[in-house]
């Protein structure tokens, strides 16, 4: 039998790091920094407010207890990428414990999450075997992690890659969480296998990655055992080029770090109704709301899985239902169009320029033909980067210049469905930037004056 | 020349005076090194609280622009990027900074002999001045005009060296004085102070350094008194007196106190109370002193700032040589004992036990306080010692100089020592405690002997 | 308890490089401190830790961001930093 569990790190979604006030944004390194996450001496922390709030909205989206009085701890040990040679971390009482996140129909329960900081990044300036020495950008030092501990509940590395994307979502869903962040996910994988001992893979980054690192392990535990050898416990570091686990001569173990109380932060006291307020704030679930949408509206799994991707697009829709009750129409233009766009402008729709009310008067013009479906699939893309329709109508010249080229095409005979064929061509010829009915008019004119 | 007579001159005046006041440290300098940095007047005399008056400030406070050390090697070269909580107050208020002044490496000692610069007693030249804020106290002791100055005290630093200089040394209470910018000893005791020959110089200088700070979490919301328009007590003040100290005293200097204390039973209804945690409370301040400064120590390692070479080997091979030649002998003893007492599988017995056996002395400070206004004992166990007595001197010994220092600095009790007297021509003085934040007794009970 | 060896394991875990004299030296000071040290074990406490000696209110920080006017290089030689295409890093020592 195979078990594993994992402890993952995730970069919370602050605007400035974890004790300090440097921006958890930057471009160049190491410019956002200042004494705190250097490690100068006389500095001392100064604990982020959004940090904790954000970390125990965490802790009861995995449904687990929080604690109302918690602590920091200094984890002691030496490494080149950390300011303080000690992480400002919680090793006794972490925020929150004894939780559960299912995925399918399986219980993955949640030993605990803390909150920690990040040390800064190293840059190889070769190989890791060849490097004379190391560069330091101390831009990330600092920023706040949340680390989650599961209990070695997984079996195989396809339930770990389905409850890390459903984490994702779920950390998105409640904005705790910025994918887009470099090294934003990070991983430490334990593997054991029944008669051999728990070895665990460090810091490996990115979904794909822990999937391949566990397979490998797997694979490699199994040969050993098959071939009559034992597994000892250790520490192994997963080379994303190779594909493969090395063994690392292990820094510090467990029982060398010597945790002590972090003595420059007070006890932190959280009360009840605190708590409750983060509660109400965490709300509904993504996979709650999807069932419920789909149920309440009618709509296709496919477009309610696209709206709860994040939780101010859902509240769109829902927004815009109570004035339209075409609720598949609704779906189609959120679901699918926003969504698309959004995504093409790689953003989220928080961080568009676009309000709830110039969504909805968009969709109502569509739905009252004042604006034509193609050219609203067309306009929904600037509309995202702007958050303005900007709807440039063809000159008068410019349309008659355009109706001409097709003046031969309209006989007096023409149908019905021959005028919409043309008034399509004409269309795409100008974006679409022209009012069909408009249009219409203006060949039927052609068409009278040609059986004249 | 007294503070006050000082605050009341011109403008022009006091610039003469300060002038002179800057001459009179450099020839003090050169006969007793008490500073590690000499600083220049700039010739600017500003209004405020101390319209001028000369600031020392222990070289563990950060002054931007000005090297700072903290007695170490390590940061031989540093100059801090920023000014401590405490400089910043001091420069709004219109002080000048005179130097930095000589102490033990990080803090490190009770005769100011773990350093590079080693001052020497302001009354006898073979004998020290007193660990660790010894420049402090000599400079204070020696200087004519006007001078405050700023120390600090983690198991007694400022009442030993105040006490064998003969001036005033105020301890206030943990958190009362910001510690942002002090380079940590041990930060759950370190406590920001001053020295003074005045105890109107106490006042002022507390009154002026004392309040809330965001950064640092642990500083007190508590508000500030106007400690320099405090007199002579109004009321009758009970006193007790420690009595079980008496035994680790030298005769006469308690003797003296006892003295000093019944010529004023006018105003002082005294007795004698027994501290059953007296022994306990220097091995519990040794240990959690120790265990917190050898993780504070763990950042000094070659980047960043302080003793660098060419960076050259592993981490391992690099860290270990800077920190072998950057520390001294006290502060690599330490961070031995301090990284032991925190050690999995000792932690238990030594740090944990520690952290329980500082609640019982807190606790029986707090039942005493329901009885006494203030706790009063001698300062230190002897007068000051000469240098060849203490060359050789077996580190437990020094530790256990500490005794008396030792009860109110681990249950961050505000406390002053005052000079009462001379035994074989050298200072000798006792000690006053008081409960959290009851500064304004201390200062109280300092006016009764004044001029005394 | 060997103190020789202690002193062996923890100037390697505190990454100080320490002479023969001063391992000699420090193992008997150290036995001898923590010996004394262990007197505290006698006592009975039972009772909670204190980590802070006197606790206050504290405040937590808002997510504002605000930026520190500082040069982090200036306190570094000059042979430890290195000027990329990227910008400007600290060197520092290789892991293996």
């Amino acid at each position: 039998m195979t078990k594993i569990g994992l402890e993952i790190h995730v970069a919370l979604n602050t605007k400035t790091k974890l004790f300090c006030k440097d921006s958890t944004e930057s471009n160049s390194p190491n410019t956002s920094v200042c004494p705190i996450c250097l490690g100068y001496p006389g500095s001392k922390p100064q604990l982020n407010k959004k940090a904790i709030d954000l970390a125990i909205k965490a802790a009861l989206m995995l449904n687990c207890k929080v604690r109302t009085k918690f602590w920091f701890d200094r984890k002691i040990y030496f490494y080149p990428d950390l300011a303080k040679n000690f992480q400002i971390t919680q090793h006794e009482a972490t925020i929150g414990y004894d939780g559960h996140f299912s995925i399918r129909n399986k219980e993955i329960r949640i030993r605990e999450i803390h909150l920690e900081e990040d040390p800064a990044k190293i840059v190889y300036t070769g190989s890791i075997e060849n490097s004379k020495y190391v560069l330091l950008d101390y831009n990330r030092s600092g920023v706040p992690l949340i680390e989650i501990v599961t209990e070695p509940d997984f079996s195989n590395s396809n339930e770990v890659a389905i409850f890390l994307r459903k984490l994702i979502r779920y950390l998105e869903y409640l904005d705790l969480f910025n994918s887009s962040r470099e090294g934003a996910i990070r991983c430490d994988v334990n593997v054991s296998i029944e008669g051999g001992e728990r070895v665990e893979v460090k810091n490996v980054s990115g979904i794909e990655n822990i999937k391949r690192a566990i397979d490998y392990e797997i694979l490699r535990q199994t040969t050993l055992l098959n071939k009559g050898e034992k597994i000892k416990r250790e520490t192994r570091h997963f080379d994303e080029t190779l594909g493969i686990t090395i063994g690392l001569r292990s820094k510090e173990t467990e029982e060398d770090y010597g945790y002590i109380y972090e003595p420059d932060i007070p006890i932190i006291k959280i009360n009840e109704e605190k708590i409750e307020k983060l509660k109400n704030e965490v709300g509904e679930l993504p996979d709650q709301r999807k069932e419920r949408l789909v149920l309440q509206y009618k709509i296709n799994n496919e477009l309610a899985t696209a709206i709860v991707s994040e939780r101010d697009l859902a509240d769109l829709f829902e927004y815009c239902c109570k004035e339209i009750n075409d609720y598949q129409f609704v779906a189609k233009w959120i679901g699918n169009y926003l969504k698309k766009s959004l995504n093409w402008n790689n953003i989220k729709f928080s961080q568009s320029k676009v309000t709830k009310e110039k969504f909805l008067e968009f969709l109502k013009d569509i739905k009252n033909n004042k604006i034509n479906e193609r050219e609203a699939k067309e306009l929904i893309k600037t509309f995202v980067d702007s958050g303005e329709i900007v709807r440039v109508e063809s000159s008068k010249e410019d349309i008659q210049k355009v109706i001409s080229e097709f003046y031969d095409e309209i006989s007096p005979s023409l149908n019905e469905k021959g005028i919409n064929h043309i008034i399509g061509k004409i269309l795409k010829k100008i974006n679409y930037k022209a009012d069909p009915k408009e249009l219409k008019k203006l060949i039927e004119k052609i068409k009278e004056e040609k059986s004249k | 020349m007294k503070i006050k007579e000082f605050l009341e001159k011109d403008a022009k005046t006091r610039k003469e005076i300060v002038e002179k006041a800057f001459e009179e440290a450099e020839k003090i300098q050169e006969e007793y090194s008490p500073f590690i940095t000499l600083n220049k007047f700039d010739g600017k005399i500003e209004e405020g609280k101390l319209k001028g008056i000369p600031v020392s400030f222990k070289d563990s406070i950060c002054t931007k622009g000005i090297r700072t050390t903290a007695g170490s090697k390590i940061l031989m070269n540093y100059v801090p990027p920023f000014d401590a909580h405490v400089v910043e107050k001091i420069k709004e208020n219109g002080g000048k900074i005179l130097g930095k002044t000589a102490m033990d490496e990080f803090g490190f000692g009770s005769f100011c002999i773990n350093t590079f610069i080693i001052p020497k007693n302001a009354y006898d030249k073979e004998r020290v001045s007193g660990g660790s804020s010894g420049g402090a106290a000599t400079l204070t002791a020696k200087m004519s005009y006007p001078h405050i100055a700023i120390a600090e005290s983690t198991g007694g630093s400022i009442t030993t060296p105040a006490s064998f200089n003969g001036v005033y040394g105020l301890t206030p209470t943990y958190g009362r004085v910001s510690r942002y910018g002090l380079i940590d000893y041990s930060n759950s005791l370190d406590k920001i102070g001053i020295m003074s020959k005045e105890i109107f110089g106490i006042a002022l200088g507390l009154e002026i350094i004392a309040g809330k700070d965001p950064r640092d979490m642990t500083s007190a919301n508590v508000p500030v008194a106007s400690y320099s328009k405090i007199g002579k007590p109004n009321k009758k003040l009970k006193i007790g007196v420690i009595k079980n100290t008496e035994k680790y005293t030298r005769k006469e200097i308690f003797s003296e106190m006892m003295n000093k204390l019944q010529k004023n039973n006018d105003i002082l209804e005294i007795h004698d109370v027994e501290m059953n945690t007296l022994d306990y409370a220097l091995y519990s301040y040794y240990i959690i002193a120790m265990a917190e400064a050898s993780t504070n120590l763990s950042k000094y390692c070659g980047l960043r700032y302080g003793l660098q070479k060419e960076i050259e080997g592993n981490y391992n091979e690099y860290f270990s040589k800077i920190r072998a030649e950057g520390f001294g002998d006290e502060a690599k003893r330490r961070i031995i004992i301090g990284t032991f007492v925190r050690m999995a599988g000792y932690k238990d017995k030594y740090y944990e036990k520690a952290l329980k056996v500082r609640t019982l002395v807190i606790n029986e400070f707090s039942e005493k306080f329901k009885d006494f206004d203030l706790l009063v004992l001698p300062s230190t166990p002897n007068i000051a010692p000469k240098f060849k007595e203490v060359e050789r001197i077996e580190p437990i010994e020094a530790y256990k100089f500490d005794i008396l220092t030792i009860p109110p600095n681990l249950a961050g009790l505000p406390h002053l020592t005052i000079p009462i007297g001379k035994l074989e021509n050298m200072p000798i003085g006792m000690q006053a405690i008081a409960n959290k934040f009851e500064e304004e007794k201390l200062i109280s009970f300092g006016y009764i002997f004044e001029n005394d | 308890m060997n103190f020789d060896e202690i002193v062996e394991k923890i100037s390697k875990i505190a990454r100080i490089n320490l002479s023969e004299e001063e391992k000699k030296r420090f193992s008997k000071e150290i036995e001898n401190v923590l010996e004394a040290f262990s007197e505290i074990d006698k006592i009975n406490a039972n009772v909670e830790p204190t980590f802070h000696p006197v606790e206050s209110e504290y405040e937590l920080r808002e997510d504002v961001p605000e930026k520190f006017e500082i040069d982090p290089f200036e306190n570094i030689i000059k042979e430890n930093i290195e000027i990329t295409k990227d910008g400007k890093y600290m060197k520092g020592p290789k892991i293996l």
